[in-house]
């Protein structure tokens, strides 16, 4: 079910999408995690581009892979690329478990992990007019 | 040969390009392809040794060999989140 999905995108997110996807009445916890555009320093907005096919792939590799780490049923990774404004969300984890240890532990360990492997950029916009990339990690160079 | 280079993140920044095309000699590496780049836009060499290197949808090794009308997109370190 979840391999045709979209998980980048420039509409804004839908967390209503997300959680209608991953109805499951055999889980009795579940956990959203959603990153915004923070007030920090002068910045107003940030810039987020994407490589999508590596981003798309990767995204679906580290939601197969919380499925086989935690006891979960399900996780749903989404991030949005384009010029977003203060609050707006950036990326959204959604898990579903029977019980709420292993849906938390799986929702940390699922953003930590995209961002570290996820080949999206972005491009902190100041009050001043500057535009900063974000020094990031780098992701393995080789297969 | 001729490839495409696909610039990501601050690389596409410095350049000023989102894509440029490279003439390699036949048989030639992702490796020599970035040594091509890097004459040509010295101010990001530096940044290519933390840069991965992708084909469509997949990572490359340095030691992959390219074929004509390759498209090798550039992945400096990422900052998603």
């Amino acid at each position: 079910m979840t391999e045709n999905m979209t998980r980048v995108t420039a509409d804004a997110l839908d967390i209503e999408n997300l959680l209608a996807q991953t109805e499951d009445p055999a889980c009795g916890a579940v956990v959203v995690f959603g990153g915004t555009v923070r007030l920090d320093q002068g910045v107003r907005m940030i810039d987020y581009t994407a490589y999508v096919p590596l981003a798309e792939k990767t995204l679906a590799e580290i939601e197969q892979e919380a499925l086989r780490r935690f006891d979960i049923r399900h996780c749903r990774l989404v991030h949005r690329t384009g010029l977003l404004k203060l609050g707006e969300w950036s990326v959204m984890v959604v898990v579903r478990a029977g019980h709420r240890g292993a849906a938390f532990d799986a929702a940390r360990w699922a953003i930590d992990t995209l961002k570290t492997r996820v080949p999206v950029w972005k491009e902190e916009h100041f009050a001043d007019g500057r535009q900063t990339f974000v020094e990031g990690t780098p992701i393995a160079k080789s297969p | 040969m001729e490839i495409v280079i696909e610039l990501y993140g601050a690389l596409c920044r410095l350049t000023g390009a989102q894509r440029c095309a490279l003439e390699l000699p036949a048989s030639a590496t992702v490796a020599d392809a970035l040594e091509a780049l890097a004459a040509r836009f010295p101010e990001i060499a530096p940044r290519l040794e933390n840069t991965a290197c992708a084909v469509a949808d997949a990572l490359v090794a340095r030691s992959a060999q390219l074929d004509h009308g390759t498209t090798l997109a550039l992945i400096p370190p990422v900052s998603g989140g």
